[in-house]
């Protein structure tokens, strides 16, 4: 690992919440690897909680399926628990759970990644970068908090600048 | 055509749009992040993450007492299946989880096979034959995973989990 690395990452403080040890430990490892040195570990979902009231984060990394509480549950209190200090704080679902219909119950519930166990060091650091690189907007509306979820479609170029990238020198 | 409304007056009552919160950016400032998390960086994490699979795999077979106690008390007494499919569930889900990290992806795929259909049987009274699938999943994980077969099985793995999933579906 770079200095470089160690330097850049030292401030930021990250929640990892997981209730299985070895996972815990994976992925404390892994973003150490990454240059992290503020990480917090919470065993179970009311740990999270309290860690979240106590201190601020700057990113959340959640499994799902916890015994006390689910992930799920601590990412609908961030989002919109009169008592969460920061309801737009990033959280990366981290979980086994593949079926589409976790990942669309995690969008609605204001999630803004979501990973499936086994990840690669690849698939998390893309997590990363997405929520540094290109924060979204926050919407909040009467039934819904989180990460704005629509994409913008936008018409093609019209004019000189239709179709530019596709555009070819003419042959010569 | 945007879909996205231009100016806040374009909003539904009621809804608010805040402008995206780019404080993690300013906290780790203006660095090139292809560099900070340069494929080298990224190469030492997932040999991290390749040194625990070992780790993975040997608590796998701690995991996979505890799924075949939970089969065994299911056998024993199905009459308490309210109680004792979500144990299962769990086992089976952890298992998946564990094994996949540890490499053995055809374990990890009948151990989700076990673990949805013990999904399906949640408030329903389970038969013989419903006794008898589980047994044969556990039967299946419990020979690869301790003849350690990693990977996917290949052409055999494929029939074992075409196999289970016909009789689990019916189909």
């Amino acid at each position: 690992m770079s200095l470089q690395t160690f330097s850049h990452f030292l401030n930021i403080q990250v929640l990892i919440a997981d209730d299985e040890r070895m996972i815990q430990r994976l992925v404390y490892d892994v973003l150490t690897q990454l240059g992290f040195r503020n990480i917090t570990v919470a065993s179970s979902g009311r740990q999270a909680i309290e860690h979240l009231k106590r201190q601020p984060f700057d990113f959340v990394i959640t499994d799902w399926r916890m015994k006390d509480m689910e992930g799920i549950d601590i990412i609908r209190f961030v989002r919109s628990s009169p008592e969460s200090p920061n309801p737009r704080i990033p959280i990366i679902m981290l979980t086994g759970n593949t079926e589409a219909h976790y990942v669309f119950t995690a969008r609605d519930a204001g999630v803004n990644e979501y990973l499936i166990k086994p990840f690669t060091a690849e698939q998390l650091v893309r997590r990363i970068r997405a929520i540094i690189e290109k924060p979204k907007a926050f919407v909040e509306a009467p039934a819904y908090k989180g990460p704005d979820r629509r994409h913008r479609a936008e018409d093609p170029p019209q004019g000189n600048d239709r179709r530019r990238s596709k555009r070819r020198s003419p042959p010569k | 055509m945007s879909n996205i409304p231009d100016s806040p007056s374009d909003l539904p009552e009621g809804v608010k749009i805040f402008a995206p919160d780019d404080s993690l950016r300013v906290k780790i400032g203006n660095v090139n992040l292809d560099q900070v998390l340069s494929p080298q960086v990224v190469k030492a994490a997932q040999s991290r993450i390749e040194q625990a699979a070992d780790e993975f795999a040997n608590d796998s077979l701690e995991q996979l007492k505890e799924l075949t106690q939970v089969c065994a008390d299911i056998a024993k007494s199905p009459e308490k299946a309210d109680s004792l499919l979500p144990l299962l569930v769990n086992a089976a889900f952890s298992l998946k989880t564990k094994t996949g990290i540890g490499g053995y992806d055809l374990v990890a795929a009948l151990a989700k096979s076990l673990q949805l259909y013990a999904e399906l049987l949640q408030g329903k009274p389970l038969g013989q034959k419903n006794l008898d699938i589980m047994q044969w999943h556990l039967a299946s994980i419990t020979v690869l995973l301790t003849g350690k077969v990693k990977g996917d099985g290949g052409t055999t793995g494929a029939a074992i989990r075409q196999e289970l999933e016909k009789l689990s579906t019916g189909n």
